[in-house]
């Protein structure tokens, strides 16, 4: 948890997503948002050295897997359930509160859904943190694209007036 | 001082090696109000000390290693060396409404042989145990052999079975894994239980990613203006902004996510380009 803190962490990532970023600007010239996001997240599970459950899970689930639309079981609909007789859930108590949440927690971490509380809570502090230079890291990276598009045109600009 | 408590004393601890230093001790932990009642003997050695001494002793904190020393020396026990006999005392004293003298007695028996540090460890942990432990008015001892691989020792009052002991321990880690979290999710009070402190771990990640998708799409929009061929000397160029520019988005990373609304200050620092 203490290594996504230090400076130098954050200039591998930050390099390491940028050099990613020009290889896919130059390969292919639409990028969307959601590729992005995706590859900001692959190379953070690269920074993070395989030492984490949630990193594995990241580099191991398949490229776009997101736009590929998931059959969950309960979607199915079928009209005879009505005449069924219903169950009665209103004697039957939820799960726990802690468990409820916790389940929760596990559906948010990616890799970690049938992990313990223990390693979960563990899981958790290491993912919280890595997002964090995430962030930090996505924040710089804009910010430099931003100022050095600021500067980029008046130098064309000044280059053409001189011509 | 040391003559009647060699002789009394046998009966009450027949389990015990006694030295004559933990006879002392036995002494002046049974000179406490609140510890347990042994036997009717145990009564006797209370009149032979003023209650001025023992008020003294065990309220004034400063000048314990004085008076204790003091009172060691008194006795003529000087062979074993004081300083585990002090850091079992200290416990004495401060765990005095809850600790059971019978522990101290058995682990500082068990290391007394030992190096100190082992003592001072096991009294720190059985500390932080009772600190947390019940206030338990039961007369009854409880009779347990020091555990060397699992260093939990069971509270007053308590089942000793190896199924709770697990599940302390059990509860022990989780409870360090959240406290750890407490630290690093901002919004977390000490007090908060399990149910709440999850609330806001959940609440936090969910905002932490909502934040990193939205600065995908942002990043994504401000990469298409970039020219992105003459790119070799980009890299130089963003390494030095970015050791600029790391220090200052730390500091208001660090404010702006006091609160929960800190995604609205962490937006509104941020620049936005010509997009």
């Amino acid at each position: 948890m203490k290594r996504w803190r230090t400076k130098r962490e954050h200039q591998i990532y930050s390099s390491k997503l940028f050099q990613a970023l020009c290889r896919s600007r130059r390969t292919s010239s639409s990028t969307s948002a959601k590729e992005l996001h995706q590859t900001a997240d692959r190379v953070l599970s690269i920074t993070a050295k395989g030492t984490t459950r949630w990193s594995r899970a990241i580099l191991a689930a398949p490229l776009t897997a997101g736009t590929n639309m998931k059959k969950h079981k309960k979607a199915k609909v079928t009209v005879h359930t009505r005449l069924r007789k219903p169950v009665v859930n209103r004697e039957k108590k939820k799960l726990p509160v802690v468990e409820r949440k916790l389940k929760a927690l596990r559906r948010l971490v990616p890799g970690c859904r049938k992990l313990s509380c223990n390693n979960l809570l563990e899981e958790t502090s290491d993912y919280i943190a890595a997002l964090e230079m995430q962030v930090r890291a996505m924040t710089a990276i804009t910010e430099f694209l931003a100022r050095g598009e600021a500067q980029a045109p008046t130098d064309r600009l000044g280059s053409i007036g001189n011509m | 001082m040391a003559d009647f408590s060699e002789q009394s004393y046998r009966q009450p601890f027949p389990f015990l090696d006694i030295d004559p230093t933990m006879e002392s001790l036995t002494q002046f932990a049974e000179l406490n109000p609140q510890s347990f009642i042994l036997d009717n003997s145990a009564f006797n050695f209370q009149t032979f000390f003023p209650l001025s001494i023992n008020d003294s002793l065990f309220s004034n904190q400063a000048s314990q290693g004085e008076t204790m020393s003091g009172f060691i020396h008194n006795s003529n026990q000087s062979s074993v060396s004081a300083q585990p006999i002090f850091s079992a005392k200290t416990e004495v004293e401060e765990i005095s409404n809850k600790r059971k003298a019978l522990d101290i007695l058995e682990s500082s028996s068990g290391n007394s042989s030992s190096s100190s540090p082992q003592v001072s460890e096991t009294g720190i942990k059985r500390r932080n145990n009772s600190g947390r432990g019940k206030r338990a008015k039961s007369n009854e001892k409880e009779m347990e052999k020091p555990k060397e691989l699992v260093h939990v020792r069971a509270r007053r009052g308590q089942a000793t079975d190896s199924h709770s002991l697990a599940e302390r321990v059990r509860r022990g880690k989780i409870n360090e894994r959240l406290r750890c979290l407490q630290d690093i999710v901002p919004g977390c009070y000490k007090t908060m239980g399990m149910a709440l402190m999850l609330d806001e771990i959940i609440n936090y990640v969910q905002s932490l990613q909502n934040q990193v998708e939205f600065l995908s799409m942002k990043l994504t929009a401000a990469s298409t203006y970039y020219d992105f061929n003459s790119e070799s000397d980009a890299m130089e160029r963003m390494q030095r902004r970015k050791a600029e520019e790391a220090k200052e988005l730390e500091r208001l990373m660090r404010e702006g996510y006091v609160g929960i609304g800190g995604v609205a200050c962490f937006h509104s620092s941020s620049t936005y380009g010509p997009l």
